[in-house]
């Protein structure tokens, strides 16, 4: 019996001070019960080993304290749908705002380059999205205490059906095809805007106007940074030509939606690669006023990354979306 | 899954089965044991603690009492608990006859 009062003195280690003797004697008495019909049946005391069989049968010491402890749960199942809900509406807020102080930062900053940026918004934002959910967790553990002390009135479940938003009554416009003029019309804006990117590079004064004359007057030349810009464009271009065309397919009309986001994402790649060069012009002869060309430089680097931002916060915005239609609603139901 | 199905369909059942098992005094030890012989093994670690919860709600009743030279709880179905069980096996019965019936249209 030796191994049975060690057995009970491990579930005691876990039961609550105020009802440990009373449990303990109730599971004493029901093993002892058990070990003596066990006894009964074999006709002799069970060994060591067999009383070991029986315990281990019972259960694990830990386990069995739990299953007499209260229930408990920090947040029930009543309110957890609203914690739910409340975290995947607020995180996501968390981020945007995040990623909109880190982006001022980068514009204002003058000495961070863009990977730096990117790198201090992915390490900086998990405290943010910790806090945010520490503090929503901690609310909505406060809601439960109080709901379960029954003082917070009120029902969960009541809804007015009738505040249901209305019937949407035209489908969205990235699930209507466009008309065949449109697409038609879309094609040949793409093939002259085409026309125009590979024409425009030996005619300057299409791209820049009268700002042509200002730059001859500085004796300057593009830095190595536009050439890649440029193929990079090209490549672009090569595939928002084949995107056009392929909207005239039906079958290929899945395809499109995941190929946008690749063409968006390689245009702010583009914009990246020039918003994170410092040097856009350089000096093509021994005339040209350095000082002026830092000038220039630094006010089209500015300009740059005003762009980018503005790009990325769309892409992220059009992302986020593409995630959204991708992934089936019920799916996010909880 | 199938397991977590199983648990799931037997908690309910096995509530039941206690409470009307329990119109009768017995301890763990010999209610576990009758269940048994009914067809319903249920583990002491489930009965035992499912007992004190029942209690805790007032469905049951316990008293401490020596039999056999040794101390025993007895559990009986309280007033609480005898209304409560009318209630569940009313709703147990027209569960198990629209089952039936469903079972019955799918053959």
């Amino acid at each position: 019996m030796d191994l049975l009062e060690r057995y009970l003195q491990a579930v005691g280690q876990y039961l609550p001070t105020e009802t440990k003797d009373d449990t303990i004697a109730e599971l004493r008495s029901n093993l002892m019960e058990q070990i003596d019909a066990r006894e009964e049946e074999l006709g002799r005391p069970l060994d060591f080993a067999e009383v070991a069989t029986i315990l281990k049968e019972h259960g694990k010491p830990e386990a069995v304290a739990l299953r007499y402890l209260p229930q408990r749960s920090l947040i029930g199942p009543t309110v957890f749908p609203f914690y739910l809900l409340t975290l995947r509406r607020v995180l996501p807020i968390v981020v945007f705002w995040n990623f909109v102080a880190r982006a001022v930062l980068f514009v204002v900053s003058r000495n961070e380059s863009l990977t730096d940026a990117l790198v201090g918004f992915a390490l900086g934002i998990w405290p943010s999205l910790l806090i945010a959910a520490a503090v929503i967790t901690a609310i909505f553990a406060t809601i439960e205490w109080t709901r379960q002390r029954g003082k917070l009135p009120g029902n969960w479940n009541e809804w007015d059906p009738a505040k249901l938003p209305a019937l949407k009554t035209h489908a969205s416009p990235d699930c209507s095809p466009r008309s065949m003029t449109k697409r038609m019309i879309d094609l040949c804006a793409h093939c002259l805007w085409f026309a125009y990117v590979l024409w425009v590079p030996w005619h300057p004064f299409w791209i820049m106007g009268p700002g042509v004359f200002y730059l001859d007057s500085l004796n300057v030349a593009l830095a190595p940074v536009w050439h890649a810009f440029y193929a990079l464009l090209i490549t672009l271009l090569i595939l928002q030509l084949v995107m056009k065309m392929l909207a005239f397919v039906p079958s290929a009309q899945r395809a499109l939606q995941p190929m946008k986001v690749v063409t968006d994402l390689l245009g702010l790649v583009a914009i990246g690669m020039l918003a994170a060069s410092s040097t856009y012009f350089v000096a093509a002869g021994a005339a040209a006023n350095v000082q002026r060309i830092a000038t220039v430089n630094q006010s089209v680097g500015l300009a740059f990354r005003i762009v980018f931002v503005i790009v990325l916060i769309g892409f992220v915005k059009d992302l986020w979306q593409y995630v959204k239609r991708a992934k089936p609603l019920r799916q996010m139901a909880f | 899954m199938f397991d977590s199905l199983r648990l799931e369909l037997r908690r309910g059942c096995l509530i039941l089965a206690v409470l009307a098992q329990l119109r009768d005094e017995h301890y763990g030890y010999t209610l576990r044991k009758a269940l048994a012989d009914e067809g319903l093994a249920i583990e002491e670690s489930t009965l035992y603690p499912l007992l004190r919860r029942l209690e805790t709600q007032g469905l049951l009743t316990s008293e401490w009492r020596e039999e056999e030279k040794r101390n025993k709880r007895f559990y009986r179905l309280s007033k609480d608990g005898e209304a409560v069980l009318e209630l569940l096996l009313a709703e147990w019965n027209g569960i198990n006859e629209s089952l039936h019936k469903i079972l019955k249209h799918e053959k």
